[in-house]
């Protein structure tokens, strides 16, 4: 009862924030429509329609056609759908593999933390966007690669925030106490750790979610993302940039979606961030 | 105290009132446009040019591509210049006579009035069998000596005269080896002194304009030569600024900060109802051939039956409309109209037959085939190669695009690069291409698979043909023999020619561009309108 309570203030807190409440209604939309995109979209996005190509915003196209004749606003439909197949996937599993070795490496000896330390720091020495582009150049553009290259650079920010947490939360009262009573790690870290410091993070990886989509986009913009005629956000961008004079409704369908969704996930992520934390609330 | 608000400049002492006045008098003029046209818009006595990539090399023997020959042209004298025009052609340069005394002979004088900079003296036979044998020198290893074809040698027989040669007939000596980068003629004892080789710094030079420096990824600075006793040069200098994207360079022209530049096939249609102000736009045909190749090694394309299919199933108006915006035109084959060789039409319609390729498809007994198809990162391939896909979809193919950067591009089909090769099954394509049949054939022979012949197509009655037409002098049958070795490519199945593309040019009505017939830059021969 006390949790379910909890719950509905937060999301009073939320809905009280008028940027809270638009990223929430933003992401919900995203999220909806990327779920509803095949019963959203008004046309197959990679049917090709030579008679329709580059047609400008109309009745029926409402963000005109590319090059091709396709619809851009079923493509962009579906782009969100790309954007967050990657987004949320490799955020959950970067979060849970950052989660998983912080704690172990904040709980465990010494040594461990060392490994674990030297794995995130040589992993975050290369540049996010050289090491997708070294991986696509190794096993080709997939939405798959995408998700690797996210994984890897993401899981170490998550992984030291866990770690420095966890350390902070090993001297408390509560986990000494359950120490002298033969309580081993496994359960110290998933019952008592990981509920406290699961907040913050997952406070985190919403905001970012709209990094990763830009990630995609500009893997795609650069022909390294989606394979074509798999539509996405950067591959719109593409087409769009290279007609950007005579069709610019293109480039604005590429861009306008991730432009809402990097605003969407940042008003909520930082909406969420004073629910967590009240301090930081009351200066604000 | 209150300010003087008086202008003074020059003695002029005038009011700000009169100062207003006058200013919205010249603003009225300009609107009303008035007022003369400043003779330089964009550019005072520079020139400024756009090339598609950074220069690499100002030695003739270790430049490719036309950005190296760009350069180099304005600096460097050959006995013979492309003719700036509408017809593939040429004119004495250096040479004030040249004449083919045989199949393998070329007498040559030269003009007594070409020097070489920075003290290195008047040039003389010496200087050009220096600069062609340099060039099929083994122990240089030139990448262009294939351009100098049979040369043999060059015998000097006299101060400014001398002998071009050949072991064997070789007709591209005209189109090919003498006006373009091997028959650029450097100073031996300028070339002797920097070690053999030049990379980025000329020493010296002997045309219109001089290398002044180079600033790399920024620019090209060439600087009128005060030496040059030709026609003389219409600029003080010429900049050469390196903008890979076209659009860019569409840009860059709008902005004032080019002259002349190559725009891109998406803004023909726009531009023709509204070019830039001052900007004249000009459609040339080009040399370039674009082709489906397909992997003869690769196991998944063994049936010639199915290799047809995918021939026609491909509808080139349809590539050329979608990717090329009806600008370009589809091609029959290597070699483009207006050349020796040229072929009327493919052996495959150009819109395909689907009936046919459903037919063949069925012939060849293959089911649930699906290929890859690797393009290069631009988007009017990756906008080709998803027509190709949909016409292959349409017979029951399916085709998955991999789209790879310029780099990774350009290593799939070379067996250097490790073996890759060997997975490669369907490639989007493009060459480019000199004025002579003999330049595009060269890629596809035997000796090419792994290099440059990724289709990997090896048949010795080809490369016979093609050296063949090679040392044939009858243009009638070099003709033929071009034509024939293009349906025997047809014939494998292993091509789907595609188009030429095109050219579309943006220049500065102040300036009066010299040009190829295919659109590419004789800086020399620019002049002011």
């Amino acid at each position: 009862m006390k949790q379910q309570s909890e719950l509905l203030k937060s999301a009073k807190l939320i809905l009280r924030d008028p940027l809270g409440l638009l990223g929430l209604v933003i992401v919900i939309a995203l999220v909806g429509s990327a779920i509803f995109a095949p019963s959203l979209a008004p046309f197959n996005p990679t049917a090709i329609d030579m008679k329709a190509r580059l047609s400008g915003p109309t009745a029926s196209h409402w963000l005109g056609t590319d090059q091709l004749g396709r619809d851009t606003f079923s493509r962009m439909i579906l782009g969100g759908r790309v954007a967050l197949q990657v987004a949320l996937p490799s955020i959950a599993a970067a979060l849970g593999l950052g989660l998983l070795l912080g704690m172990v490496a904040g709980y465990g000896p010494r040594w461990l933390d060392n490994a674990i330390m030297l794995l995130f720091d040589t992993l975050r020495s290369f540049p996010t966007v050289m090491l997708a582009l070294s991986f696509v150049a190794l096993v080709g553009p997939s939405l798959g690669t995408v998700m690797l290259v996210v994984i890897v650079t993401s899981a170490p920010i998550y992984g030291r925030i866990a770690r420095t947490q966890t350390m902070t939360l090993k001297s408390s009262e509560f986990i000494t106490a359950e120490e002298a009573m033969g309580a081993r790690m496994p359960r110290i870290l998933l019952i008592h750790i990981l509920p406290n410091i699961l907040g913050t993070l997952v406070v985190l990886a919403s905001m970012d979610i709209p990094a990763v989509i830009a990630l995609e986009a500009g893997l795609s913009f650069l022909g390294m993302g989606v394979k074509p005629p798999t539509p996405s956000w950067g591959s719109l961008l593409k087409d769009g940039y290279a007609l950007i004079r005579s069709t610019p409704w293109l480039i604005i369908a590429g861009a306008l979606p991730i432009v809402m969704t990097t605003l969407g996930f940042t008003f909520l992520g930082e909406a969420l961030r004073d629910v967590a934390d009240p301090k930081l609330r009351r200066t604000r | 105290m209150k300010k003087n608000m008086n202008i003074e400049w020059a003695g002029l002492n005038m009011g700000r009132r009169r100062f207003l006045q006058g200013a919205a008098a010249i603003g009225a003029a300009a609107a009303a446009g008035g007022l003369p046209k400043p003779a330089w818009s964009a550019v005072g006595s520079t020139l400024r040019v756009r090339a598609y990539s950074d220069l690499k090399s100002l030695d003739p023997a270790f430049s490719s591509g036309l950005p190296g020959e760009a350069v180099q042209a304005p600096i460097y004298n050959k006995l013979i210049q492309y003719n700036p025009g509408s017809e593939w052609g040429w004119q004495l340069d250096a040479a004030t006579s040249i004449e083919q005394v045989d199949s393998t002979h070329i007498k040559f004088a030269l003009r007594d009035d070409i020097g070489f900079t920075n003290g290195y003296g008047a040039m003389t036979a010496e200087d050009v069998k220096y600069s062609f044998e340099r060039i099929v020198d083994p122990a240089l290893d030139s990448p262009n000596k294939p351009d100098m074809g049979t040369l043999s040698h060059v015998e000097v027989t006299g101060e400014r005269e001398g002998v071009i040669v050949l072991k064997e007939p070789f007709a591209p000596l005209w189109s090919i080896a003498l006006p373009h980068i091997t028959g650029n003629i450097i100073s031996k004892k300028a070339f002797q002194e920097a070690g053999g080789r030049i990379a980025t710094s000329a020493p010296t030079a002997s045309g219109p304009y001089m290398f002044k420096e180079w600033q790399p990824r920024q620019k090209v600075v060439l600087v009128r030569n005060p030496d040059w006793k030709g026609s003389p040069a219409a600029f003080d200098s010429i900049e050469i600024l390196p903008i890979d994207d076209e659009n860019s360079a569409e840009i860059a022209f709008e902005a004032g900060e080019l002259d002349f530049t190559a725009v891109p096939v998406s803004s023909v249609e726009r531009l023709r109802g509204a070019a830039p102000k001052n900007g004249v736009l000009k459609e040339y045909p080009s040399l370039y051939y674009v082709w489906l190749g397909m992997n003869l090694d690769n196991p998944k394309l063994q049936n010639p039956k199915l290799r047809q299919a995918i021939q026609y199933a491909i509808n080139l108006p349809m590539i050329t409309e979608a990717a090329y915006f009806g600008i370009a035109k589809p091609s029959t084959g290597l070699i483009a109209p207006g050349l020796v060789g040229h072929r009327e039409q493919s052996l495959i319609p150009e819109a395909g037959d689907i009936e046919k390729a459903r037919q063949l498809l069925e012939e060849s007994g293959e089911t649930n085939v699906s290929l890859t198809l690797d393009v290069n990162n631009t988007t009017t391939f990756v906008t080709a190669a998803q027509i190709i896909q949909a016409n292959l979809a349409e017979i029951g193919i399916a085709v998955e695009v991999n789209v790879h950067e310029a780099a990774t591009f350009w290593t799939l089909g070379e067996e250097a690069s490790g073996d890759q090769w060997k997975k490669l099954e369907l490639v989007l394509n493009r060459f480019s291409m000199l004025p002579d049949p003999y330049y595009a054939t060269s890629w596809f022979t035997c000796a090419q698979v792994g290099k440059w012949n990724w289709e990997r197509y090896c048949s010795k009655e080809f490369d016979a043909l093609h050296e063949a037409a090679a040392i044939e002098t009858d243009t009638q049958k070099r003709d033929e023999m071009y034509r024939k070795a293009q349906d025997m490519m047809e014939e494998t199945g292993a091509y789907r020619f595609l188009t030429h593309e095109a050219t579309a040019i943006l220049y500065n009505n102040a300036i009066k561009p010299a040009l190829r017939p295919d659109g590419f830059t004789l800086l020399r021969y620019f002049e002011k309108a």
